[in-house]
């Protein structure tokens, strides 16, 4: 590198400050996905193996958003009842919430708006929650939820219905990306945004 | 008690005179105590003297009074266990169908028209005697809205959920005076077994449906089998539920931390398990004996929950952090799995066999 020697080109607290730190929550019922969909989207992997999230797990990825480069966190929280004390005390300066549900498996489905009241109690003022219809691939096995009544509860509760499946990959970055637009356009709207390098 | 108008409903007056009494500690809360005791003195308000025996149970679920005002209270408490002191005119009918208790529970005379002062006096003792022996709610974090609408509830609906050991086998006494074992254990289990749970996918990780789950617990609560339940992951997470209600840990607090030390130690895990109060270890290894079930290969093959996951969804319900440090929470997540793997991989559960 061209430099004097000692001499950074850029003050280094410049450069952590103008670091965008996105901070995503994916929450729902056990079993449903998330720790899945939270690896594809890092690693592009899937895999097959069958392992509860212990209390929290955690992932990782830069990615860029329209010359933005956003240093996103996935917090994958447990989707056991047992863990809800682990979850209330993890909802805190969470950016966006991708909500998951699992085609194939109804009692996911009807879960959901228990899942909602907890969000609204222990995390007000997300503004930008969406919903995940997981598992849409026909290996998963016969799909009980259809598009249509994912649709219905996702615009009576105002948020957007992605469809994915964390095997085949299909919808996965696309459901990140948007995501992630989204939150920027509101932390751009915001004025919180350092300028583009 | 109610007597002045307030924007605030009962149950938040009630949080707000908790959470005083709760931290500011021993002084307040007997002159909370002597207040209670003198507005329910003579108090010809049905309302007002009801109230004011609510919220003493209410109290009675977060501190105790100090040692040196607890004979007065007590005192005061077991005097009024005699009916004579129950307010007359008045539909006791009525009153429980509203609070959806049975009349038979509180008296045996079909034409008893008191308000049943001693049913409340009673409750309150047995809250007092625990309180007394337990203190004060531990933890840091303040009661909430939810404790208080569950203390309350309690003083109405005695259920099988939500209490200490002692009590559930306090209430099976009339309906199975031989059992060693919680009938709500034991039933709950072998539901799960004869709805084929051991080879069913993701048993004890799967939640069932929560209205199902809700209806059943109503249901057990009358102690009635499941006998309509179709989906094994109904009484598979009532059953968890049943657990981590419990009042007080299925391995108590002074156990914990010989728990999260000895995680990876057969010997000095078994140990513990053998220091257990009876009714604690004899449920303690019906559940390992219960999950030693579900780790056997053939079927963890179907189900997918080997022996890790096994103990990775049920030692959350059997032991509980106290800590608020998110670090010491996560590190200990994973000693308390690790302690129940260690209890299913190693002991020995076969004196079980003759008891029920």
């Amino acid at each position: 590198m061209d430099r004097q020697r000692g001499h950074l080109e850029k003050n280094p607290q410049d450069a952590v400050d103008n670091l965008i730190w996105i901070k995503v929550v994916g929450i729902g019922n056990a079993g449903v996905g998330k720790t899945c969909l939270i690896k594809h989207f890092c690693e592009s992997k899937f895999s097959g193996g069958y392992q509860p999230t212990v209390g929290v797990d955690y992932g990782f990825k830069i990615q860029n958003v329209k010359g933005h480069e956003l240093r996103v966190h996935l917090w994958d929280l447990s989707g056991s009842p047992e863990y809800i004390d682990v979850r209330n005390e993890l909802y805190g300066q969470t950016d966006a919430i991708f909500l998951v549900f699992d085609v194939t498996n109804q009692a996911s489905f009807e879960s959901l708006d228990t899942w909602m009241k907890e969000v609204n109690k222990y995390s007000s003022g997300i503004h930008e929650i969406i919903l995940v219809a997981n598992k849409v691939d026909t290996k998963s096995g016969k799909r009980l939820i259809s598009t249509q009544d994912a649709k219905k509860w996702a615009s009576s509760h105002r948020i957007n219905l992605y469809e994915a499946s964390a095997a085949s990959g299909d919808g996965v970055h696309k459901l990140f990306d948007e995501m992630l637009h989204n939150v920027l356009n509101k932390r751009k709207q915001a004025g919180l945004l350092p300028k583009a390098s | 008690m109610g007597d002045r108008k307030t924007k605030l409903t009962q149950s938040q007056l009630a949080l707000e005179i908790t959470t005083k009494g709760w931290t500011m500690g021993p002084d307040l809360r007997d002159e909370i105590f002597i207040q209670i005791t003198r507005q329910t003195t003579e108090n010809k308000k049905e309302d007002s003297l009801q109230r004011g025996w609510e919220l003493m149970a209410i109290l009675l679920n977060f501190f105790p009074p100090t040692h040196k005002f607890y004979s007065y209270l007590e005192g005061y408490i077991s005097r009024h266990i005699d009916t004579k002191y129950d307010l007359e005119n008045f539909s006791l009918a009525r009153w429980c169908r509203t609070h959806g208790i049975r009349f038979t529970d509180i008296v045996d005379d079909e034409h008893y028209n008191h308000v049943p002062i001693h049913h409340f006096a009673e409750h309150c003792q047995r809250r007092l005697e625990r309180t007394m022996q337990s203190g004060a709610k531990r933890g840091v974090r303040k009661p909430s809205l939810d404790e208080i609408e569950q203390a309350k509830k309690s003083i109405y609906c005695p259920s099988m959920f939500g209490s200490t050991l002692d009590d559930v086998m306090k209430m099976q006494k009339d309906h199975y005076p031989e059992r060693r074992l919680p009938w709500i254990q034991t039933t709950l289990s072998e539901w799960v077994l004869k709805l084929n749970g051991a080879q069913t996918e993701g048993i004890f990780r799967v939640p069932g449906d929560i209205d199902e789950v809700n209806a059943l617990k109503i249901h057990c609560d009358q102690w009635k089998p499941p006998t309509e339940c179709i989906d094994p992951h109904v009484p598979a997470s009532l059953l968890k539920l049943w657990y981590r209600e419990l009042e007080a840990p299925l391995i108590p607090d002074v156990f914990y931390n010989d728990c999260i030390v000895n995680y990876t130690n057969a010997e000095a895990a078994v140990a513990v398990v053998n220091r257990l109060p009876e009714i604690n270890r004899l449920v303690l290894a019906y559940l390992i004996r219960f999950l030693q079930v579900f780790a056997a290969t053939e079927n963890a093959r179907v189900t997918k929950m080997d022996v890790n996951n096994l103990a990775m969804v049920m030692a959350p319900n059997c032991l509980r952090c106290e800590s608020q440090d998110p670090r010491i929470i996560f590190e200990n997540t994973r000693k308390e799995m690790g302690f129940i793997r260690t209890l299913i991989q190693n002991l020995d559960t076969s004196f079980m066999d003759s008891i029920e």
